[in-house]
């Protein structure tokens, strides 16, 4: 397990020391550290604002950074322009020159790095064959499909063999099928070069799918960085549990020190038991965070014995039937909503549950994970 | 939607008639065989004929072409300057006055235009002796000048929807500036570039009054010449040659306009 903010590491490959950015009085980037190995796939997760996309730039030399430093290597690269930094990038909008055909944009960078004609062509070749596009050197972007148009732009940054390959929200232009074929060849070609990547995404499941690290940022502060498990396991604050996936949140207060302590939910009453407990500070604020699917269900006459740890009784206030799962919303009765899932072999009778239900939700204690902010 | 009202057909029509019945008038009589203009006596092209003869005409038309061709080249230069200038320089204080200033010279009237680039020949004159007197160079400079402000509206509005990441993608491929600038942004833009040479060619073509004000002797355009030959009456032979200008200035504007509409083609890139 790695730390949760920075992810320091001794086997470090691009090192990203303290690094800020401020535009004005912003803030786009504050005081980040980071450590990414090499040949990792790591994505930068956050939503619009967060800084992901400038972090990702200052990286490439695009934006300079107001302080801090960024290290490949070993080799301090802050203050390397862009167009001598040993990392390559893929916009958005895949920045394709439209004046030029296929072979010509993906051999761009090759030109300005002086290769002799014959290996220019063979390198566009073999890029070519790389991203499935054999044959389509002649077209001009123009020509292409966005699907085609966003490989050549991943042949294009990948054409000098950088360090590390800069990939700025390459999906999003995608509709949500190609999107998710294109994810899988994405990750296919960076194990088949061993390139490290570096993904910046605001669609979490994405990160979730490809990445072998994500870290996620909030405010221009890098949150948290873990492997997608951890962070869906073992969210580090409630803005995490609830940004990565879906959260049932119950606030407790501590009460007593000690052997004693005990953690009292506020809209629960009883007691609320998590699975790591170390010790809190007495009358202070805590949240416990359950996934909805850890979350078990019991009517009057069906579901599982609860011999749960953390339990409460309700209603059942909402149900949306998805095909494979059921979503189910239950009102506790002190008023709060709890949604939680059943699967299709829940119950052949699971038609049979009504808006209105009385029923008995619970948690195991392994399952419901402390948050102290 | 898509059903037109009989009287919006007419409200075009009637709009377009006002533009084009004059001209058309005027084509038509260039044909005309009669010697005496608003005499109708048949069909024939002998005025163009007698056009083609008439060698002062030849001489001020063919300074009026090299005139059009210097002004338009030297105001795409400048102009392009003018116009990446000012859409790159995004968050400067006074951009927005020198935006205006720059299109300025577009809705000048021209007798001040004319009369300020007189006087400042004038005195050019007399403190560095250069442009010596009034002739091609003077009526080239005055024409350059509107031009490149037509040329810098053209490039700023191409380059205002212009993905900057496109330059960046050049710059992390390892280009610098200004290789950027001539491998890629310009040859983007070029279709811009290339209609706002046809526009300022086609101004300057077809410009009578600051021409009026810079020339000399020797640089007699076709339009000033067109005016000193109607005030002493207007002849078959000069509709001949009207004809032939809104002829070439036609060609101009929808050259102009292909390009502009080609320049829209690349953008669907983005």
């Amino acid at each position: 397990m790695s730390d949760p903010v920075g992810g320091k590491d001794r086997d470090a490959y691009l090192s990203i020391k303290q690094i800020s950015k401020h535009f004005a009085e912003v803030k786009a980037v504050d005081d980040v550290s980071l450590d990414i190995r090499q040949g990792e796939f790591f994505c930068l997760l956050g939503g619009s604002g967060s800084g992901k996309s400038t972090l990702l730039r200052m990286i490439a030399g695009l934006e300079i950074a107001t302080s801090g430093h960024i290290e490949i290597e070993g080799q301090d690269i802050t203050a390397v322009p862009p167009w001598s930094r040993p990392v390559n990038m893929m916009f958005q909008s895949y920045a394709l020159f439209p004046h030029m055909n296929v072979e010509k944009n993906i051999a761009y960078g090759l030109k300005q790095d002086g290769w002799p004609k014959d290996a220019m062509a063979e390198r566009v070749n073999e890029l070519l064959e790389l991203v499935q596009l054999t044959g389509y050197g002649g077209r001009k972007p123009h020509q292409l499909s966005g699907g085609q148009r966003q490989r050549v732009a991943l042949a294009r940054a990948l054409a000098r063999k950088p360090k590390v390959l800069l990939l700025d929200e390459p999906l999003s232009a995608l509709d949500k099928k190609l999107r998710e074929e294109t994810q899988r060849q994405l990750l296919a070609i960076q194990q088949e070069i061993g390139t490290t990547f570096i993904m910046v995404t605001h669609d979490q499941e994405e990160a979730m799918s490809i990445a072998t690290r994500i870290g996620v940022m909030d405010h221009g502060k890098l949150v948290q960085v873990d492997t997608p498990r951890e962070m869906y396991e073992r969210p580090a604050n409630r803005f995490i549990a609830g940004f990565i996936g879906q959260v049932n949140v119950f606030e407790g207060k501590v009460e007593g020190a000690g052997k004693a302590q005990k953690i009292i939910g506020v809209d629960t009453g009883g007691e609320l038991k998590a699975a790591e407990h170390s010790e809190l500070q007495d009358g202070s604020t805590v949240w416990i965070a359950v996934r909805p699917e850890r979350v078990l269900l019991k009517t009057k006459s069906r579901g599982r014995a609860a011999k749960a740890a953390n339990k409460s009784s309700g209603t059942l206030s909402d149900i949306m039937y998805l095909g494979g799962v059921t979503h189910l919303t239950v009102t506790l009765d002190g008023g709060k909503l709890v949604r939680t899932m059943i699967s299709e072999h829940w119950d052949e009778d699971e038609a049979k549950l009504n808006i209105g239900d009385a029923v008995e939700i619970s948690f195991e204690q392994r399952a419901a994970v402390l948050l102290d902010s | 939607m898509g059903k037109r009202h009989p009287l919006i057909l007419l409200m075009a029509g009637l709009g377009y008639a006002i533009l084009y019945i004059p001209i058309l008038i005027m084509i038509i009589y260039s044909f005309n065989s009669s010697r005496l203009v608003t005499v109708w006596a048949g069909w024939s092209t002998k005025w163009y004929g007698e056009l083609i003869k008439d060698g002062q005409i030849a001489d001020a038309a063919w300074i009026s072409l090299v005139v059009a061709f210097w002004a338009a080249t030297i105001g795409i230069i400048f102009g392009i300057m003018i116009g990446y200038a000012l859409a790159r320089m995004k968050r400067f204080k006074g951009r927005l006055l020198l935006s205006g200033m720059a299109t300025a010279p577009i809705v000048m009237p021209e007798v001040v235009t004319g009369l300020s680039l007189l006087l400042l020949f004038i005195s050019m004159e007399q403190l560095i002796g250069w442009p010596a007197g009034r002739g091609l160079t003077t009526v080239i400079i005055a024409h350059a000048t509107f031009a490149m402000a037509f040329v810098a509206v053209v490039v700023q509005g191409r380059l205002s929807d212009f993905d900057v990441s496109i330059e960046e993608a050049a710059m992390d491929l390892g280009a610098r500036q200004p290789w950027i600038f001539f491998t890629i942004t310009l040859p983007v833009i070029m279709p811009a570039v290339i209609a706002g040479w046809l526009l300022a060619f086609t101004l300057s073509f077809d410009d009578l009054v600051i021409a009026s004000f810079v020339s000399g002797p020797g640089s007699t355009t076709l339009p000033m010449l067109v005016f000193s030959k109607v005030r002493l009456g207007v002849t078959p032979e000069i509709n001949a040659l009207a004809t032939m200008i809104v002829a070439i200035v036609a060609i101009g504007v929808v050259l102009a306009n292909w390009f502009a509409l080609r320049n829209q083609g690349t953008d669907k890139n983005k």
